[in-house]
């Protein structure tokens, strides 16, 4: 083993090796990171995001953002393959087979067992990302920062994505019943009951879930935000559709409440044939200056604040579930500036495992450096 | 690829419509049959006839059972807690539990569970033959009912809809206890697991 970065005396989470087949424009293609900082380097088209994508996928089942899997086949491949091994910080390994055919979908293996669901294996190897995509965390629709949030309790609250896809389920089920109520207005109404009581007990498990991590969390952001961008004061609103919750409600209250609205909005419920309160409608604010970020800050602003975000989030799981993620960075240095990106690499120096895509060739002592050719067939890695 | 026999086919095609029987498995059946004497048809034929004629479901817990069989096994079987009732969803539930060996009440199957997404209401299942079953002119015997659903949102509900009804009967409603990893189907579970399941039941 090559130790890529001097002072490493903790154990952490890493990624051994990866292999890539019909992943994007990696045909077949395999990659072994260093230990501490990985600088790959590729021209555009060289795969270089596609490698950090590859690794989100076999950690957290999903690419950045939203996106269907089969935009990941390779041009005419009818399947994908990514296979990868890693090592957690107590040197268990883990052996990763994520694959991907248009009939069948997404299977995921464990350590040769197929594993289902998918939600087992979250949380299991802890990953942050940084994309220029993933932006719409700041600047887009509420569906956005929804999903940002789910996935980070997900991946340090076991119970947490149970309780979602409870959720979901039951307010697949109460829409259902909505429909049927509003084609038919005579049908009895007394099972409706029945879904909003279940439907309010699961939306007040998941909200507090969601209060009760971003208190936990928002300290993190507000040093880290403060740092990067300058002295800034961040904060982070959670906005429920049954009123601002600043901060943790006991879970009763929340299903009260809830239970409350449901009946409130009884008839434009039914007539609209779906449930218009609960988490799937909830809100998160980020302000900066108490200002909110989405609308009056400038596209650089927002981009301090994500990267706040994930590297608050680094140092959330690293304390909270006591393994530190592993960190993928895509084109970081041309979406910050040199003195937040140097700031950046500072607090992930010495710990754990960063995985960083450049164009550009910067030199950044003591990590390892890898050249992606652009020759499709002869790609490979270079330590 | 078809084969150039229409009557090949056409099995073929029966046996794909099986469930978990994909189009390849279902060509292997074909051949097999194909191969085997005419007596193995016949009786595949005839055993697939019998169950859709001489099954019924029993008149008493719903259960699956021979048409001269009816009211089933379990209902009178000699040594059965006439005074205890365990409600599922399908006849394999109560496979897994006799299969215990532990539980030596009766059973009662819904045939399902409420469902708006699949247009299934609390009429479309066994609701009205278990609440009959606990009507005071038969006897007022069954003190427990033992709500054993699938641990999903759909069986949840039916439970809480179950114990509403039920528990304004003056009968003790329990449900059983949660050693079982949700979104695990009850016959995938092994005896033990369930065993003690059944044991730490607790009030719903
Ligand atoms: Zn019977």
């Amino acid at each position: 083993m090559v130790v890529g970065h001097s002072g490493l005396t903790r154990g952490f989470l890493r990624l051994r090796s990866i292999q890539f087949e019909n992943f994007r424009n990696h045909r077949s293609f395999s990659f072994e990171p260093e230990d501490g900082i990985n600088l790959i380097y590729g021209q555009n088209g060289s795969g270089k995001t596609s490698i950090l994508e590859g690794i989100h996928y076999c950690a957290l089942t999903k690419g950045f953002v939203s996106a269907a899997d089969g935009e990941c086949l390779s041009f005419s491949a009818g399947y994908f393959l990514l296979t990868a091994l890693f090592e957690s910080s107590s040197g268990i390994e883990t052996a990763v087979r994520l694959s991907y055919t248009k009939e069948s979908g997404k299977k995921l293996q464990i350590d040769g067992n197929e594993l289902k669901p998918f939600s087992l294996h979250i949380g299991s190897i802890p990953c942050i990302s940084f994309s220029p995509p993933e932006i719409v965390i700041v600047s887009g629709p509420p569906g956005e920062r929804r999903r940002f949030l789910d996935n980070a309790v997900c991946q340090s609250d076991r119970r947490y994505l149970d309780n979602l896809l409870i959720y979901r389920r039951l307010l697949q089920q109460r829409n259902a019943l909505l429909q049927q109520l509003s084609q038919s207005p005579g049908k009895d109404r007394s099972m409706l009951q029945l879904w909003s009581e279940n439907l309010a007990s699961s939306a007040a498990s998941v909200t507090a879930g969601r209060v009760r991590f971003l208190a936990e969390f928002h300290p993190f952001v507000e040093s880290l935000h403060r740092d990067l961008s300058g002295g800034q004061t961040p904060s982070i609103e959670y906005s429920s559709t049954i009123g601002r919750l600043l901060e943790p409600v006991p879970e009763s209250e929340l299903r009260e409440r809830f239970l409350q609205r449901f009946q409130e909005n009884e008839q434009q419920e039914i007539l609209r044939g779906q449930t218009l309160s609960g988490p799937h409608r909830d809100e998160l604010i980020f302000l900066s200056d108490g200002r909110e970020s989405k609308r009056y800050s400038s596209q650089g602003q927002q981009r301090t604040f994500l990267i706040s975000l994930k590297l608050a989030l680094f140092q959330y799981f690293n304390e909270k579930i006591g393994e530190t993620p592993i960190c993928l960075l895509d084109d970081i240095f041309s979406e910050l500036d040199g003195k937040r990106t140097a700031a950046v690499l500072d607090i992930l120096e010495g710990c754990g495992q960063t995985l960083i895509s450049s164009a550009d060739l910067k030199n950044h002592p003591g990590s390892a450096v890898h050249h992606l050719q652009t020759t499709p067939s002869t790609r490979n890695s270079e330590v | 690829m078809r084969y150039t026999s229409a009557a090949i086919e056409a099995l073929i095609d029966a046996f794909a419509k099986l469930p978990g029987v994909g189009r390849k498995t279902a060509r292997r059946l074909a051949m097999h049959v194909l191969q085997q004497p005419r007596l193995e048809a016949e009786r595949l034929a005839s055993a697939l006839l019998d169950a859709k004629d001489l099954v019924v479901r029993c008149s008493i817990c719903q259960n699956v059972t021979d048409r001269d069989a009816d009211p089933c096994r379990i209902c009178t079987g000699q040594g059965r807690d006439q005074s205890v009732i365990c409600v599922v969803e399908s006849p394999v539930d109560v496979l897994a539990f006799e299969k215990t060996a532990h539980y030596k009440g009766l059973y009662h199957v819904l045939h399902g569970v409420i469902s708006p997404l699949d247009g299934i209401g609390p009429d479309d299942i066994n609701i009205r033959e278990l609440l009959q079953r606990l009507q005071p002119e038969k006897g007022g015997e069954v003190r427990e009912i033992v709500l054993a659903l699938n641990p999903t949102v759909e069986g949840e509900t039916t439970s809480l809809y179950l114990s509403r009804l039920i528990a304004p009967l003056g009968i003790m409603v329990t449900k059983i206890a949660r050693g079982i990893p949700v979104g695990a189907e009850l016959e995938f579970i092994d005896e033990a697991t369930l065993s003690r399941a059944m044991e730490g039941r607790t009030t719903f």
